[in-house]
């Protein structure tokens, strides 16, 4: 229960620094919250983070599109594939290159820790 | 010694620096993850932009603009404005601008065109100024490299420069940049770009007053830069002459309405320069001749080197559409209040390019206390291109003066660069461009200039070019100038110094006046024709242009009417060179239909007029459907064929999409012509040309086909007994044999296309009209709808939609792009253009009109407080 709830509360505090990037313009703040969750927090961390980018994600797709996400999606199919109807994929992959950003940070950042961490241990023995 | 056992000492582990082989894989992976995404999400990949602008909710693709949604109402603030001033829109987006000076008039002109249409307007200025590879990368350099030669910018930047400090067009010009910029800035601190910006991911540039002359240039040589000499040189060295001008005759066979029938001044020519373009200004003598004799490469004549331009007309056959003019463009009539039923004059108009969506123009009133005007402009540009203002309405028609002069030169392989121009060898002048091109390298590319012009074909022959286009003009001043007129003679003189592109300008008075004329350089040669290629050697120069006093026009003309449909606008009388059958793309068959319509007509309502704006009576069949039935009167006839002369007894000779002779109407016209001259063609080793223009197959059209109908419908009328109707070597035939031949044939091959049922046979079923998207992506197209039409007809088709270098067949595409009625007398005018003023596929704006385009029907134009009371979306300014 407890780890559902520090869950709950990345994913809460994730999503909002994300949607604020987002809102800013600034797409690297899912890379780097992503950072920062593989370098402080546990592993189970990691799923909340994932949640919370992806609602953040999605929030402003919708927000910054006037909720015309798929028609929006739509024209950019149109001019990618030529075919409106893939839209939906136009935006599955935004949301699942969000995650890949967010993930490969977290991954990268906790990589970091454990290389870190191990150098220390052998400093300290 | 004693067994005991031995001590061992106390080991101690000691530390062992392992490498921590599995994290520092795991450190390895993530990073090369990482390092993947963020590379593309920064610098982007291939074709791609970059990801992370693109993808984010807060910078890309979903960050929708305001122009994608309905317009609401806004307060803006632009520091550039000399006061308040507003943008309404209608609930369809019809604009209506507010300024309270002149130069905010053209400050929110420039603002409201880069709120909708910046996309479009930035792939123009980049079309024109040869920089489309920086976006669109390599496929796109070979439009940069000719545009480079042809030389728009430099024309642009040259009579920027050329204008004085207080010229209107000036000041006109800049604060129409000021907009733009206005409107650029906001969007880019804005983050929210045109989606096809966004996607494309890059920043559009800062907008110039060079910028709006090179859109202008970009549609003049959309208008008027011809490649029809090129095409002519082919039959023109091929056929025996007299063949050649009695199939292409200067004057076309069939019946022409010339709008000024004469009596014509004889003037003498006002100067031009050898070079339109002055980058081919004098280069230095190097030697004189003669040199060795055998190693120069002569100068053209006739009977060589049929083939000598292939690479000249391949590479203009590869251009974007519009870069070479091939369609016929517009109808416009004027009438005078004695033939009109509200006793004012009353003026019809449709300009014909290729219909896009978004549309080339963008319709809007403006109204500031020095002009006041409704009508269409050129996202880019700051003035209307046509239109009305409280004292006059006016229209274009494109003209058939030659503008564009080919030379060949003479070169000697042992003196590269040079070139033989009046007796002297020279050298050509050079100007050295880097094209920077998306996802490579910079392209190197020199542009060579002889005496006359630019060289745009270097393999073998060395062909250069002469263009009114890029010749010193201010077209935006003598616009200006004109929206002031009140009466027909300020008009007329006001277009005094137009110089391209050559068009008729038709005037409808509210003070009662019509007129027309026709103002721009049209060159003359002495010695040789101008619409073939020309010998570059100085003996061909161009030694002027015919004096504005001397060109076509005429106002107020007895029988009350002028007409302008891009037909030849003088008789066989006018005493300077001028359009020939084969050198422009329309052959006065719209120009006949609207004659024949106006005199026979009674008085003439706006209702009428937007009813001839639709009429698509098939003049050609009028011509020679009679004839035909006459030809198969006891002729030897199948059950079928027998059908289909009863439908034609039937038929009005209207080609409409359910008319059912329409379609057949098509192929037999094609075989009638290739049943004629096929055998000719076939005789004298016609050779097709790269872009397919002398192409004369049994179902399908070309230009040069086209014109040969005109000759054989002349000849079918007047000289049955024609000896072409002869093949050469074959049995004696008149002209009751080829069109019995060319019917057989024909429903022979419609059975073979569309089956025997003649039900089937119905134009609808199989024709459409498609408005091709901006991007060229046919899944942003609007339509196709049933339609069916000719390039005869008033409400013309015509198609002209070529992808990935094929034709699109079975589709009209270009046509009429805006019409407009206007009546003095009863006030009204209507309006109405196939696609929305919004770039962006998404608004409601996008596709506006069409619907109402193809029924038909024309919205009001609305002006002042009527306008007011319905463009209740309003963006409000404040300085």
């Amino acid at each position: 229960m407890r780890h559902l709830r520090a869950s709950v509360v990345v994913a809460v505090v994730c999503g909002l620094a994300v949607f604020a990037g987002n809102l800013a313009g600034l797409w690297w703040v899912t890379l780097l919250v992503g950072g920062v969750v593989g370098w402080f927090a546990r592993p189970g961390a990691v799923a909340g983070l994932l949640v919370g980018t992806a609602v953040a994600w999605i929030a402003g797709m919708v927000w910054e599109s006037g909720g015309g996400v798929l028609p929006a999606a739509g024209v950019v199919a149109s001019l990618a594939v030529s075919d409106r109807a893939f839209g939906w994929a136009v935006a599955l992959a935004t949301v699942g290159y969000a995650l890949l950003l967010a993930g490969s940070g977290a991954w990268l950042a906790a990589a970091a820790r454990r290389m870190v961490q191990r150098q220390k241990e052998t400093q300290h023995v | 010694m004693t067994n005991q056992p031995v001590r061992r000492l106390p080991v101690h582990r000691l530390p062992v620096h392992r490498l921590p082989v599995r994290r520092m894989v795991a450190l390895l992976g993530a990073a090369v993850l990482v390092v993947s995404l963020v590379v593309p999400s920064l610098a982007g990949a291939g074709p791609l932009p970059p990801l992370g602008q693109l993808l984010s909710p807060g910078s890309g693709i979903w960050r929708t603009p305001a122009e994608a949604t309905a317009a609401q109402p806004e307060e803006i603030q632009a520091g550039v404005l000399d006061t308040t001033g507003t943008i309404g829109f209608e609930p369809d987006g019809a604009t209506h601008i507010t300024a309270g000076t002149d130069s905010d008039l053209f400050r929110l002109t420039g603002y409201v065109h880069a709120r909708q249409r910046l996309f479009q307007m930035d792939l123009a200025r980049r079309r024109g100024s040869g920089e489309l590879s920086e976006i669109l990368g390599a496929a796109a350099l070979e439009s940069d490299r000719f545009e480079l030669d042809l030389g728009l910018r430099r024309a642009a930047e040259r009579d920027w420069a050329a204008l004085g400090a207080d010229d209107p067009a000036r000041v006109a010009l800049t604060a129409y940049a000021e907009g733009v910029n206005t409107a650029i800035d906001a969007m880019v601190d804005d983050r929210r770009l045109p989606l096809y910006i966004t996607m494309l991911g890059y920043a559009p540039r800062q907008w110039t007053p060079v910028d709006s002359l090179v859109i202008q240039h970009v549609m003049a040589q959309t208008l008027s830069f011809s490649d029809r000499a090129l095409t002519f040189s082919y039959p023109a060295q091929t056929l025996p002459p007299e063949t050649f001008q009695a199939w292409f005759p200067t004057v076309l066979a069939n019946q022409q309405y010339p709008y000024d029938p004469g009596p014509y001044r004889s003037l003498p020519l006002e100067p031009l320069p050898v070079a339109a373009d002055p980058a081919a200004a004098s280069t230095p003598v190097l030697a004189t001749v003669p040199q060795t004799p055998g190693t120069a490469v002569p100068s053209p004549t006739p009977g060589v080197r049929i083939d000598s331009l292939g690479p000249l007309q391949e590479r203009l056959a590869g251009l974007p559409a519009g870069a070479v003019s091939r369609i016929g463009n517009s109808n416009g009539w004027v009438v005078a209040g004695s033939r009109t039923a509200s006793g004012e004059p009353l003026l019809a108009l449709d300009p014909h390019l290729q219909m896009t969506i978004p549309s080339p123009w963008y319709p809007l009133e403006g109204r500031s206390p020095g002009y006041h005007y409704s009508g269409i402009t050129i996202p880019g540009v700051p003035v209307p291109v046509m239109g009305k203002t409280d004292h006059f309405a006016w229209g274009m028609t494109n003209s058939q003066h030659p503008a564009t002069l080919y030379y060949l030169q003479t070169t000697d392989p042992s003196r590269p660069d040079q070139y033989l121009w009046n007796g002297a060898w020279r050298e050509m002048a050079t100007h050295q461009h880097r094209i920077a091109v998306r996802g490579q390298d910079p392209a190197e590319h020199t542009v060579r200039f002889t005496a006359q012009g630019p060289v745009v074909q270097q393999q073998g022959v060395t062909a250069a070019v002469w263009w009114a286009g890029v010749l010193p003009q201010n077209s935006v001043g003598d616009v200006l100038t004109m929206l002031r007129s009140t009466t027909f003679a300020e008009f007329r003189e006001s277009l005094r110094g137009w110089v391209a592109p050559s068009m008729t300008f038709m005037f409808a008075g509210r003070n009662g006046e019509i007129g027309a004329v026709t103002p721009g350089v049209a060159p003359q040669v002495q010695g040789h024709d101008i619409t073939l290629p020309l010998p570059g050697d100085g003996s061909a120069d161009v030694r002027g242009t015919i004096p504005f006093d001397a060109l076509p026009q005429a106002a107020d003309p007895p029988g009350g009417y002028l007409v302008s449909a891009n037909h030849r606008e003088v008789t066989a009388d006018y005493p300077y060179q001028f359009s020939t059958s084969y050198n422009f793309t329309d052959l006065g068959w719209r120009g006949q239909m609207i004659n024949e319509s106006l005199a026979a007509a009674g008085p003439q309502t706006f209702d009428s007029a937007a009813a001839l704006q639709m009429d698509q009576h098939d003049v050609l069949a009028k011509g020679l459907v009679p004839p035909l039935l006459k030809a198969l009167e006891g002729a030897q006839l199948s059950d079928k064929e027998r059908e289909v002369v009863e439908m034609l007894r039937g038929w009005d000779f209207t080609m409409d999409h359910h008319a059912r002779p329409g379609l057949w109407f098509k192929l037999f016209y094609n075989r009638l012509t290739y049943v004629t001259f096929g055998p000719w063609w076939k005789h004298h080793e016609v050779q097709d040309d790269p872009d397919a223009s002398l192409t004369l197959a049994p179902d399908s059209g070309s230009y040069a086909a086209e014109v040969m109908r005109g000759t054989v419908l002349a000849w079918i009328q007047h000289d049955p007994e024609n000896r072409f109707f002869t093949p050469p070597g074959g049995p004696q035939r008149d002209a009751t044999d080829v069109l019995q031949e060319a019917f057989h044939q024909s429903i022979a091959a419609m059975i073979s296309k569309y089956g025997d049922d003649v039900a089937a046979w119905e134009p609808g079923l199989h024709r459409g009209v498609l408005f091709a998207s901006l991007f060229d992506v046919p899944d942003l197209d609007v339509g196709p709808y049933p339609f069916f039409a000719s390039d005869r007809t008033i409400n013309t088709g015509i198609g002209a939609l070529v992808r990935d270098g094929d034709p699109v067949r079975g589709f009209a595409s270009a046509g009429a792009t805006w019409r407009l009625v206007v009546d003095w007398g009863t006030g009204q005018a209507g309006t109405v253009m196939p696609g929305g003023v919004s770039e962006d596929p998404r608004s409601p704006w996008y596709a506006t009109g069409v619907e109402q385009w193809l029924d038909g029907g024309l919205l009001p134009l609305r002006e002042g407080d009527a306008a007011e009371q319905v463009a209740t979306i309003r963006w409000r300014f404040t300085p």
